[in-house]
């Protein structure tokens, strides 16, 4: 038992270490740096708690699609580390994904417990979708969603292709023909039944 | 007699060692940026970059060349309308235009398709790098670890460590 608790206290403080080293890349905004550190937070760590903080790093590198997916795999791993400012990384990653629906659900959510610099720019952001949201999405918008949906599922990453499905099925439910709305509900109950497979750490 | 006496001492023992776990949780939870310095720096990194998205929103659409090309045949037949032309002339000037179009729209397909390429070899490309960056390290803190396990020969500890 002791063995256990010294092993585990070891990862504990060896995952520690490459958080920090990946906190002082980020604060200096070598990202790719940062990633790397995360990413090996991540693979030592006994919890899913670096899983965040990679996801947060993909959302400053631009890549929306693999933020997502970590996002969701930290949420699986380790729902308890969630808070607001993971939610407001979240929240970019859908807004830069184009989920628009996504990134605003998350935003609202944000409070004040993420500080109040924040909780401001996630009020401006919201803001700022506000009227995109009350508007009808053409055909070819929902056709876009779907496409995205579509690859995600390809590619096997049902988390990512749920969150297609489920912004074409928002969009859809505001029109008044509900456009490809049965197809949406049918790909994201597919991508759900692949999400809820054991995603493996990168 | 001593029988029980042991029963009481690994009893005491038990809920002593309990004590220690759930107060030590306790402790820990107040104390997070001392305990774990690295989660806390992230966490205080996270916070200073989080800004603001750098593009305003706008809906995507998938191409929107036929919508394109249905206007652009309604606008040609709306222009020849009452127009002195002849019909060889308005078939001509239809012609061009057609072989135009279908140039400049094989022209943007090639270069989204290069530029697709492009980003998919970039995209393979970083995953692979970020993988084998952290495969190696890992590699590295776990035969660190491993070391630091063996511990020194002489069965001292370095400083600082207990």
């Amino acid at each position: 038992m002791l063995f256990l608790v010294s092993a585990s206290v070891r990862a504990d403080a060896g995952h520690d270490a490459h958080l920090l080293a990946g906190a002082q890349h980020f604060q200096a905004g070598r990202f790719t740096e940062a990633l790397v550190e995360f990413r090996v937070a991540e693979r030592i760590a006994n919890d899913g708690g670096p899983t965040w903080y990679v996801a947060a790093t993909l959302v400053k590198l631009k890549r929306p699609d693999e933020a997502l997916s970590a996002f969701a795999r930290a949420e699986a791993a380790d729902p308890t580390d969630r808070d607001g400012l993971f939610d407001y990384y979240h929240a970019l990653a859908c807004y830069d994904a184009r989920l628009y629906h996504c990134a605003d659900r998350l935003l609202a959510v944000v409070g004040d417990g993420a500080g109040p610099r924040i909780a401001e720019q996630a009020r401006k952001i919201r803001g700022d979708l506000a009227s995109l949201l009350t508007s009808t999405a053409p055909a070819a918008t929902i056709d876009w969603y779907h496409a995205r949906g579509q690859a995600a599922l390809r590619t096997g990453d049902g988390a990512l292709a749920a969150a297609y499905f489920e912004e074409a099925l928002a969009w859809a439910a505001a029109r008044p023909d509900g456009y490809r709305r049965e197809e949406a509900t049918e790909g994201r109950a597919r991508a759900r039944a692949k999400s809820a497979h054991v995603e493996p750490k990168p | 007699m001593r029988t029980i006496a042991q029963i009481t001492g690994l009893v005491i023992f038990c809920g002593a060692f309990l004590g220690a776990l759930t107060g030590a949780g306790s402790a820990a939870e107040d104390d997070v940026a001392a305990s774990r310095p690295g989660r806390a720096a992230a966490h205080a990194a996270l916070t200073d970059g989080a800004d603001l998205p750098a593009t305003p929103p706008s809906l995507p659409a998938v191409s929107s060349d036929g919508t394109r090309r249905a206007r652009e045949s309604a606008a040609l037949a709306n222009g020849s309308n009452g127009a002195k032309r002849s019909e060889s002339a308005r078939e001509a000037e239809s012609q061009a235009d057609q072989h135009a179009n279908v140039g400049a729209r094989l022209t943007r397909e090639e270069i989204a398709k290069r530029v697709a390429e492009a980003s998919i070899v970039a995209a393979v490309r970083s995953a692979a790098a970020d993988q084998h960056a952290a495969a190696a390290q890992a590699r590295a803190t776990s035969a660190k670890a491993n070391a630091k396990a063996a511990g020194p020969p002489s069965g001292l500890h370095p400083p600082g460590h207990r």
